[in-house]
């Protein structure tokens, strides 16, 4: 052997020259990852309960609603859920879905570091925070839009529901409730977890935030006068009122929200989602991904 | 000293669903430090929880100085366990975190015996920083404290000496050592085998949930006739050597290494040593150095592993 | 002679100092300043809402409904599920319950200390702002129903929380679907199933003052006094039963 026949070969590092996809690419991926992970797709059985029995709490009032109206063999509308009152009604599944799937998204990546991770790629603050903005809405809409679609295919099919124009009506109403309450409460709940690195803490904060407004602001307005614009704060109960309205129909009772214009209804759920997206934003732009 | 078990698994497996940590495992482990050594994920912190009680066995039984440590919580003043997770309690100072300690276990004066302790392990009592500002090696000698402070008979050390460097290691081994010469039985787990080396002969070895060996491991390196041992010599005529041994048939490979080295390869390490003097006598070869390359810890531990 | 000849024969300790020593170990390492802040702020709030009640036509009625929907339904509960559930699980996530279980205490000490930690930092946080809430808003004789059943009702969350602390992984979500789902909604919506909740047991307390209507009917206030103390105590049994049967990490 000379040294004419040695070759030295190198095996180092070198850059990746081929074609890249657009960042919209890795916005997907970790979109569809994250929903993936917070409904425990994947992932051992035990990580699929918590979605499972929300998501079955969230459904039980629309499969009771369309059983009974099978078994009888008539619908008699009072006895019904109606699909304005539904998202009312599942006020309590919806925070704790809520609770469940934000905390879930943002804090095991700050508490991991896999945030710093994510920012060393074609990932910024803002594209992390739209990939998990996408996969958090798009798990609530399980929960605001399907109990309803649910029950319109249900009683289409049984031949109780619309028929011709007034479903596809009844479809976009569907929708138009449905992604606006999916808005408030993805934005409301990844406000809050972005202050923490535990999932406990954002889960209660998540829920406090979204009840606790509430409970003052009706002692305020029904006991001390304040005027019922103050309402507005109360966010689970001006999206219910929402939902109403978009369905056309009225909530009984004389809750101070009743009052109050349409525009100013849905500008108060507005407000809360941009104040929430906002807040997120914020936080996230200022937050150190060091570990 | 009683030569009686401190430490007795019979026929223990643990399983997790469909997975087997630990399987049919049986050893007993007298006074004296003895090494549970094994690979990643081959059942040693398993089995090490299971000893303490601090998991049932799905199969058989574990006892300790006779009493069964799962259904029986008098056995934990007799043990003291320093374990492998790193995490500490974070308002707590080392001293405060080894008294506590002592106060579970009754002592009558649980602050002089958390100073006592760390003492041992070169700590010092007065330090009033709190455990998460400590390095890696310090919180691990503070486990070794609190693990030793009611003075028990039974000690179980998961990966005590990692975190530490060289100096603190040769401690930590040097009292270890000095607490099995105690009669105390000191189970110890580790990576760094050629310190576990140092600590005594004795292991238990296990791979893939089962028991590979147990007992001296020199004596199981001679048990392994399986894999010829290999031996160095540096010699002023290797060639010559080499030749001979060969045609004696008490070697059944050969390699030579530069201009005066032969490794060795023998099935029968007695004879070797029998016959090498002789026949390097024949030759007119001067030995310079002859040495056991695989007889180590690290060599029996890779043979049993990667069985 | 050797160290087994000489091992002490270490007598068991005492019930008390071993107690003492879990009680001051969980208060120091779960009872955070951020926590007490969080509660406090909650606590608050609640004094906030009695001032609002100042002008409401029936005060004392307005605030004992005020106790129960916003104290007994948000604050008491919530309170108790954050500190009840990780003074135990923290633990257990950390794995950290090593240093606690392999040591001569009897195994009801560390659900028991992890129950006087969680009720030494949720009764004086919530009960007295509660209390405090009823003077605001003018109805005195709210103060102490209103503080009574605040303890009992965190006395009774603390044995619920405790346990399902060291039963479920993610103990918290388990809780917040107790409290929202069973104990704001099902007791309210089903006829008779407020005798089956806590919130329901704890706003009969409220009953000890005159004229105040109970919603919710679970039973009456002498039987209050019994069923939310064997709620808790139940909940250290099962606590200390599943405490004993852990497998530990």
């Amino acid at each position: 052997m000379t040294t004419q026949d040695a070759r030295l070969f190198d095996l180092g590092y070198r850059r990746y020259d081929g074609p890249r996809d657009h960042p919209w690419r890795a916005i997907v991926t970790l979109a569809g990852f994250t929903a993936r992970r917070v409904l425990g797709l994947g992932r051992g059985a035990r990580h699929k309960v918590l979605p499972a029995i929300t998501l079955a709490i969230a459904f039980l009032p629309a499969l009771t609603s369309v059983l009974f109206s099978v078994l009888t063999e008539d619908i008699l509308v009072d006895d019904l859920i109606s699909y304005g009152e539904y998202t009312f009604i599942i006020g309590s599944a919806l925070a704790l879905f809520a609770a469940l799937v934000a905390p879930e998204a943002l804090c095991p990546d700050r508490r991991s570091g896999m945030l710093g991770l994510y920012l060393a790629g074609p990932l910024d603050r803002t594209r992390y925070l739209v990939a998990k903005g996408v996969a958090v809405f798009g798990v609530m809409l399980l929960i605001t839009v399907g109990p309803l679609l649910f029950m319109l295919i249900a009683f289409v099919l049984a031949g109780f529901g619309p028929s011709g124009v007034e479903t596809a009506e009844l479809l976009l109403q569907i929708l138009a409730v449905g992604i606006t309450t999916a808005l408030l409460y993805t934005a409301l709940s990844m406000a809050v977890s972005s202050f923490t690195t535990r999932r406990a803490a954002a889960a209660i904060g998540v829920v406090l935030v979204i009840f606790v407004p509430a409970s003052i602001v009706r002692a305020a307005i029904e006991s001390a006068g304040a005027p019922n614009e103050l309402d507005l704060l109360s966010s689970p109960l001006v999206v219910a009122e929402l939902a109403y309205r978009i369905f056309g129909e009225t909530q009984e009772g004389n809750d101070p929200v009743t009052q109050l214009s349409t525009w100013l209804v849905a500008g108060g759920v507005g407000a809360a989602i941009l104040a929430g997206a906002l807040v997120c934003w914020l936080r996230y732009r200022r937050l150190e991904a060091f570990r | 000293m009683t030569s009686e078990p401190r430490i007795a698994a019979e026929n223990v497996s643990k399983w997790f669903g469909a997975l087997v940590a630990v399987s049919d495992v049986s050893f007993d482990v007298g006074p004296g430090v003895t090494a549970l050594l094994g690979p990643n994920g081959a059942g040693k912190s398993t089995m090490f929880r299971m000893l303490c009680g601090l998991a049932r066995p799905s199969k058989g039984t574990v006892r300790v100085l006779g009493r069964d440590p799962r259904t029986d919580t008098g056995v934990s003043r007799l043990i003291g366990l320093a374990p492998q997770q790193e995490g500490v309690f974070e308002p707590l100072t080392a001293r405060e975190f080894v008294a506590l300690s002592a106060k579970l276990h009754g002592l009558p004066d649980p602050w002089g015996a958390a100073g006592a302790a760390l003492e041992r392990v070169h700590l010092d009592p007065s330090d009033t920083r709190r455990l998460p500002t400590y390095s890696k090696g310090m919180r691990q000698r503070a486990k070794v404290a609190q693990a030793i402070v009611h003075d028990p008979p039974v000690l179980v050390l998961d990966e005590p000496l990692t975190g530490l460097d060289p100096r603190q290691r040769m401690d930590m081994v040097a009292l270890f050592r000095g607490l099995g010469s105690e009669g105390r039985c000191v189970i110890v787990s580790s990576h760094v085998l050629h310190e576990v080396e140092r600590l005594g002969s004795r292991v238990l070895v296990m791979s893939q949930g089962r028991l590979a060996a147990a007992g001296d491991f020199r004596e199981l390196r001679a048990l392994m006739d399986d894999r010829p041992m290999r031996v160095r010599v540096r010699t002023d005529r290797p060639r010559e050597l080499a030749g001979s041994l060969l045609a004696a048939g008490t070697v059944v490979g050969v390699r030579l290494d530069g201009a005066d080295v032969l490794e060795l390869d023998t099935a029968d390490a007695r004879a070797l040593s029998h016959a090498l003097a002789p026949v390097a006598r024949e030759q007119h070869a001067r030995l310079f150095e002859v040495q056991p390359l695989d007889a180590d810890l690290e060599g029996v531990f890779r043979y049993l592993v990667q069985r | 002679m050797n160290a087994v000849d000489t091992a002490p024969a270490a007598a068991r300790p005492r019930s008390l100092v071993s107690l003492l020593a879990l009680y001051r170990l969980l208060l120091r390492t779960q009872i955070t300043l951020s926590r007490l802040l969080g509660i406090a702020a909650l606590g608050s709030l609640a004094v906030v809402i009695g001032l609002f009640i100042r002008w409401d036509e029936n005060p004392n009625q307005a605030a004992a409904d005020a106790v129960v929907s916003y104290g007994l339904g948000i604050l008491v509960p919530f309170a108790t599920l954050w500190l009840g559930t990780s003074v135990v699980g923290d633990l257990v996530e950390d794995r950290l319950l090593v240093y606690l279980w392999l040591k001569p205490v009897p195994r009801w000490q560390l659900p028991a200390a992890a129950m006087l930690a969680t009720i030494s930092a949720v009764v004086p946080l919530t009960a007295l702002p509660l209390a405090a809430s009823a003077f605001a808003a003018g109805a005195a004789d709210i103060a102490w129903p209103a503080f009574l059943a605040a303890s009992l009702a965190a006395l009774a969350y603390s044995g619920v929380f405790v346990a399902a602390g060291l039963w479920f992984r993610r103990a918290i979500w388990w809780g917040l679907a107790f409290i929202l789902i069973w104990e704001n909604v099902a007791a309210y919506v089903v006829d008779g199933l407020a005798r089956f909740t806590v919130i329901g047991w704890a706003s009969s307390v409220l009953g000890m003052a005159p004229d105040i209507e109970d919603e919710l009917e679970a039973g009456s206030a002498a039987m209050a006094l019994v069923v939310l103390p064997a709620i808790a105590i139940a909940g250290w049994l099962i606590a200390t039963w599943r405490y004993r049967r852990a497998d530990v990490d």
